[in-house]
């Protein structure tokens, strides 16, 4: 019921607002139909010298080079692993070599001391 | 003064009929816009979708960039979604002043149904149309409504000389229609290029803490 009060409510709420909406589209018509004629013409200059309307942009070019680069590394770094044969025990990295297995940065030390006797709690 | 109006049980029936009947209406217009508002949603993502690699490299580094691209993309897409309907309104615009040329005819009307049934150069010859302004009307409460089928002006027919209508017309409406949905769908990625241009730039201080600050200087390890 309340779903249909809503509705209801939109409806009578785009009956009011709808002549709004129908000047709002109205301008874009004109707008749009402006902008097909601009780049119309801009299309005729470009193709005559040499260029084309669709063509990539400076930005998607860039973005292309950075993707990219992104998936060569990618590739090296996948290649590599691979030459390096399989993963020595635990604790070594791939030339043999020790390596730090946990991150020491985020371990914080901590007091630690021998737990007290039961004699001496009961003291 | 007091003014008491009564009601017959028929008086009572046809109110209560109307009253469904508008708000069936209202309701039918309020599902009709929520369908527009998700079509334009779905039209919207396109921008998104022309937008997402720019982003993602960091390519472009302000809202006043994003805005930037985003608008010449969006015109761009609208010229190719759009070059064919305009095209085709050109066509039928060019056809008509053409035949009107030729014909000598300038006062061509395509919504022109003839005279009993007969003739007409118009589009309509091709439908049933009534004579709204003699149908038969009643009174009811001081408002004149219309009460019965109106009578019929014109049956279809083909007529002869309503072929450049017939050509106009539908061509014109084709046209049209693409190119309204067309420019719907570039006011949806309009404002949602303007939306994302703000939002995927936005910095919240919502959960920042200050004691995680990733720009402090690490805690010396003792």
């Amino acid at each position: 019921m309340l779903k249909f009060l809503q509705v209801f409510g939109l409806g009578i709420l785009y009956v009011v607002l709808s002549p709004f909406f129908v000047l709002i589209l109205a301008l874009y018509v004109v707008f749009t139909a402006v902008i097909m004629v601009y780049l119309f013409f801009k299309m005729i200059i470009l193709f005559f010298a040499g260029k084309n309307l669709f063509g990539d942009l400076p930005e998607d070019i860039k973005a292309r080079e950075i993707l990219d680069q992104q998936k060569q590394l990618r590739q090296a770094q996948a290649m590599a692993y691979q030459q390096a044969g399989p993963l020595p025990p635990f604790g070594y990295g791939p030339q043999g070599q020790p390596q730090p297995v946990i991150n020491h940065v985020e371990v914080k030390e901590i007091q630690a001391a021998p737990l007290p006797e039961k004699d001496e709690v009961d003291k | 003064m007091f003014f008491l109006i009564k009601l017959t049980e028929n008086d009572k029936r046809i109110i209560i009929a109307l009253l469904i009947i508008l708000i069936l209406v209202f309701v039918l217009i309020g599902y009709l816009g929520m369908l527009i508002k998700r079509i334009m949603v779905f039209q919207a993502h396109r921008a998104d979708t022309f937008m997402y690699d720019l982003v993602i490299t960091k390519v472009v580094e302000n809202p006043h960039h994003f805005r930037k691209v985003g608008r010449k993309k969006n015109w761009r897409l609208l010229f190719k979604q759009s070059w064919i309907p305009f095209l085709i309104l050109l066509v039928s615009a060019a056809f008509l002043i053409t035949y009107m040329g030729i014909s000598g005819n300038w006062n061509l009307d395509v919504f022109d149904y003839g005279v009993g049934s007969v003739g007409g150069e118009g589009f309509t010859t091709l439908f049933f149309i009534f004579d709204f302004a003699n149908a038969p009307r009643s009174d009811f409460f001081g408002i004149s409504l219309v009460s019965g089928w109106p009578p019929i002006l014109s049956n279809p027919h083909l007529s002869a000389t309503a072929w450049p209508s017939y050509v106009f017309v539908p061509l014109f409406l084709v046209g049209s229609l693409w190119y309204l949905v067309n420019v719907q769908a570039f006011i949806a990625r309009s404002y949602r290029i303007l939306i994302q241009s703000k939002k995927v730039f936005e910095k919240r201080l919502d959960n920042y803490d200050a004691t995680k600050n990733p720009l402090d200087p690490p805690l010396p390890n003792v």
